[in-house]
């Protein structure tokens, strides 16, 4: 291939910078002088992907090793696709524009299901065989991790491995394994044989699947000697000596999240039943305050961003959080450095940090009480009170703003019309709350924009053996809301019901589902996630094509001893302490933080003085 | 004080948009430590200005912009902090300080010129140039915001002519700066039309900006004249 013709392609597509590499702090290395070429790749566009924390951390992780040079790839855009088809262009890497069917490894992290479409395309696009089964030794490892990854059965057949769990230690070990495999010789299973014996590794195809007449599954187990009987995901024990880069790549392009990220802690002790993230991430464990300081300092420094998001699952339970607020505003502000913190949980928002944050710039304010009655935030363990978010709100009106965004969830387990009603009953609370601050002490321009997702039952949580609502209830239920809201002042949003039910299908989905896939992407399925490329008729026919009934996936409600396609993962948190919490949950009773008494998850098995 | 900036893009980083190299250059000075002004107001903004936007793809040997810093600094050494932070395929050519009065880059560049190289050799390019100069009046439809306008191209161009290698290569100096400019791969374009080549000539080409310049004192003169002393 000549390379000189990726710039003529590049310069006839949409945002050529999308495949222009070349960033400041991109690495680069002389690829032969190292021993693993790594493509990272994210199944998605470069602005999404960018955007992406985990990726950073591995990119420089990855590229601190002297034996190793890791690059990045993005799922080009339908335009870009196209030309590199009608071109014979192979799926490239951005730094080097090599071929990344000649890299030793293909790493995609999986961070919604409905990029599926987008790796097979990418393995399609790079001329690496989809089935697993077809590489032979001239093909790159293809490997997946990503919070997908703790039920990537449906993608079981595409991938040769699968990284559980936190990626920092686990991928060390495995690119030591893969050298030694490299030096000893051998066959592509004698690596993942090996690879296997690695803690949070999942070679799929050391593993059978068996079904029941009713399509459930009846078992899944290891297919030879040496393969645990099921994998236990990894995780990092102090975030105050693992590896985080002290710089990362500034983009050209104005990309989703065009910011510092600084990681202040992992996992959540909410225990909110819907989460996955608050499942799978356990335990908490925080970067000390110094830690946190030092790396802002760098990485100020090394990027000249202008903006620092604090980012975790839940900000706002940051043991020192004032402290750390106040210490970066004072060390920054005076270089302009605004500060937002997301993921903001009005329980534990205080008016101080508001002010904080104002004094640099002004970002907008969301709250997600994500329910609209007590009843049914008690069904989610959702730890607020409507007290909390009129106080929140009162505080947020008080503080100048009058910009704020409320986000709930439909469809959730037990929901009737009187929750869908506490919806708008906390959008009029929102309004009499602004109203409730003097005239000359309030922002102009109230504006309160709710907005609603479709609940999607996850893996792993207690809400994984629910079924979801059909998407004609959940049309429904929009309906109503769209009557209920027609406030003024007040926006209702919501999300397209087709794209959760299909998510909700490919969560829960068994290895079957990557016939599925298959059809439906050589059918044309590709950036599912984007409205304008996602048709569901495109998925009901690639079902039917494939004798296999979605419903089956998305509104089917399990039974306590259903093998769930997932059980040989481990995350830490037992099947046992998911259904408790499920059955809690069918009774109105709630959990408490666990910060304030062990309840029992399980994922203290994972190791001593974790938490 | 006003530093004027001359510098060059190259390279991959062509690709960029206007707006994506104004905040590489915004990251560029903050990661330099260089004393950037800001503007006054609830959200303030570093006090930085461009001359004409650099068209996405095209390459440049003198591009310019105009920094207002809070505090002194050493021209030379403005520029050295900056090309010791630009990403790859920036580099500062030059650094002088100019009035702050002096009127904005903006209104005072009048012409850019540009080299066009085309990817494979064409025969009859010399003669779709004589042809482009020969018209009197080439209607075009400038896209706007409001709808397209009606323009006559010819009057766009100061001179056309072949470069070095005259089938692959020609010299086009376009007015900037006003309603009448357009870009310069729409007269690329158009010269290619007259060969009667068109169709036939997807190629592609490598554009090029060689220069941008004012009008001063009877001459043309590029921005760098505005040197205070």
């Amino acid at each position: 291939m000549n390379k000189g013709q990726i710039d003529k392609i590049i310069g006839r597509v949409s945002k050529p910078v999308r495949y222009m590499g070349n960033e400041y702090n991109m690495v680069e290395k002389n690829p032969a002088s190292v021993q693993i070429r790594f493509a990272f790749a994210f199944p998605d566009v470069y602005e999404i992907g960018m955007s992406h924390l985990g990726m950073k951390i591995l990119y420089h992780l990855l590229n601190e090793r002297e034996d190793t040079y890791c690059e990045r790839v993005f799922a080009p855009w339908p335009d870009m696709e196209a030309r590199m088809r009608e071109a014979d262009l192979p799926l490239f890497a951005l730094e080097t524009r090599d071929p990344v069917s000649e890299f030793d490894f293909v790493g995609f992290t999986l961070q919604y299901e409905l990029s599926y479409t987008n790796v097979l395309n990418m393995l399609d696009l790079a001329r690496i065989p989809l089935l697993a089964r077809d590489r032979t030794l001239d093909d790159p490892f293809v490997i997946a991790g990503g919070p997908c990854a703790y039920n990537c059965e449906p993608l079981a057949d595409f991938l040769d491995l699968v990284a559980l769990g936190e990626g920092e230690e686990l991928i060390e070990d495995l690119l030591d394994a893969y050298r030694e495999w490299k030096a000893d010789g051998g066959d592509r299973d004698a690596f993942l044989l090996k690879a296997a014996q690695i803690p949070g590794i999942y070679v799929p195809k050391f593993y059978d699947v068996e079904y029941m007449d009713n399509g459930q599954v009846k078992a899944v187990k290891p297919n030879r000697a040496g393969i645990p009987d099921r994998v236990q995901k990894r995780v990092v024990k102090d975030l105050d000596r693992v590896y985080f880069p002290d710089k990362i790549i500034v983009p050209f392009m104005d990309i989703v999240h065009d910011r510092i990220m600084l990681e202040i802690f992992r996992g959540c002790t909410k225990g909110c039943r819907f989460c996955q993230a608050g499942m799978i991430y356990r335990p908490v464990r925080e970067r000390s305050l110094e830690t946190l300081l030092d790396l802002a300092d760098k990485l100020i420094k090394n990027t000249g961003y202008e903006e620092m998001s604090l980012s975790s699952l839940s900000t706002g339970d940051y043991s020192r959080l004032e402290d750390l607020v106040r210490d970066l505003m004072a060390r920054h502000s005076s270089e302009r450095v605004s500060l937002s913190l997301p993921s903001l949980r009005l329980d534990s928002f205080a008016k101080e940090y508001i002010e904080q944050v104002q004094r640099v710039k002004k970002t907008g304010l969301t709250f997600a009480p994500e329910a609209g009655t007590q009843r049914l935030r008690d069904v989610i363990n959702k730890g607020i009170t409507r007290e909390d978010l009129r106080r929140s709100l009162t505080d947020a009106f008080g503080s100048g703003w009058s910009n704020v965004k409320l986000y709930f969830m439909i469809g959730l387990p037990t929901e009737t019309d009187e929750d869908l009603k506490g919806i708008a009953d906390l959008a009029n609370m929102a309004i009499d709350c602004y109203y409730g601050i003097e005239k000359d002490k309030r922002e102009k321009g109230l504006k309160i924009t709710v907005s609603t997702s479709s609940f999607v039952p996850k893996p792993f949580t207690p809400f994984q053996w629910e079924p979801q609502d059909t998407i004609d209830r959940l049309r429904e239920k929009q309906h109503m809301l769209q009557k209920l809201l027609k406030l003024k002042h007040v926006e209702y949003n919501w999300h397209d019901p087709e794209t959760s039910f299909l998510e909700a299908v490919l969560a829960r989905g068994d290895r079957r589902i990557g016939q599925v896939l298959f059809t439906a992407w050589q059918n044309g399925a590709r950036f599912d996630s984007w409205a304008e490329y996602f048709s569901l008729d495109r998925w009901i026919d690639a079902f039917a094509g494939c004798g296999l009934d979605p419903a089956f996936y998305a509104h089917r409600k399990r039974s306590r001893d259903e093998v769930l396609p997932w059980d040989h993962i481990d995350t830490g948190v037992t099947k046992a302490f998911l259904w408790n919490e499920y059955m809690k949950a069918l009774n109105e009773e709630t959990t408490p933080d666990c910060r304030l008494g062990c309840t029992g998850c399980g994922v203290r098995r994972l190791g001593e003085g974790l938490c | 004080m006003r530093v004027l900036l001359e510098y060059m893009i190259g390279g991959r980083v062509r690709f960029i948009s206007h707006l994506d190299f104004m905040r590489a250059m915004q990251r560029t000075i903050r990661r330099a430590g260089i004393p950037i002004a800001y503007s006054e107001g609830f959200n303030p903004h570093p006090r930085l200005s461009f001359g004409l936007p650099l068209p996405v793809g095209v390459t440049s040997s003198a591009e310019y912009m105009d920094i207002i810093l809070d505090g002194p600094m050493d021209t030379e050494e403005v520029r050295l902090r900056l090309n010791t932070h630009l990403p790859k395929g920036i580099v500062v050519t030059a650094a002088a300080e100019i009035s702050p009065s002096a009127p904005s880059l903006m209104s005072l560049i009048r012409r850019a010129d540009y080299r066009i190289i085309l990817d494979t050799a064409l025969p009859g390019l010399d003669s779709g140039i004589q042809l482009f100069l020969q018209q009197v009046e080439i209607p075009y439809d400038k896209p706007g915001k409001k709808g397209t306008s009606r323009i006559n191209l010819r009057d766009s161009v100061f001179s056309l002519e072949p470069g070095e290698d005259a089938t692959k290569e020609f010299l086009v100096s376009l007015k900037a700066g006003d309603s009448g400019s357009v870009k310069p791969e729409i007269i690329a374009g158009k010269v290619l039309e007259f060969t009667g080549a068109e169709g036939t000539v997807d190629t592609g080409l490598s554009i090029h900006r060689t220069g941008l310049y004012m009008y001063k004192g009877g001459q043309w003169v590029t921005p760098m004249m505005l040197k205070e002393g």
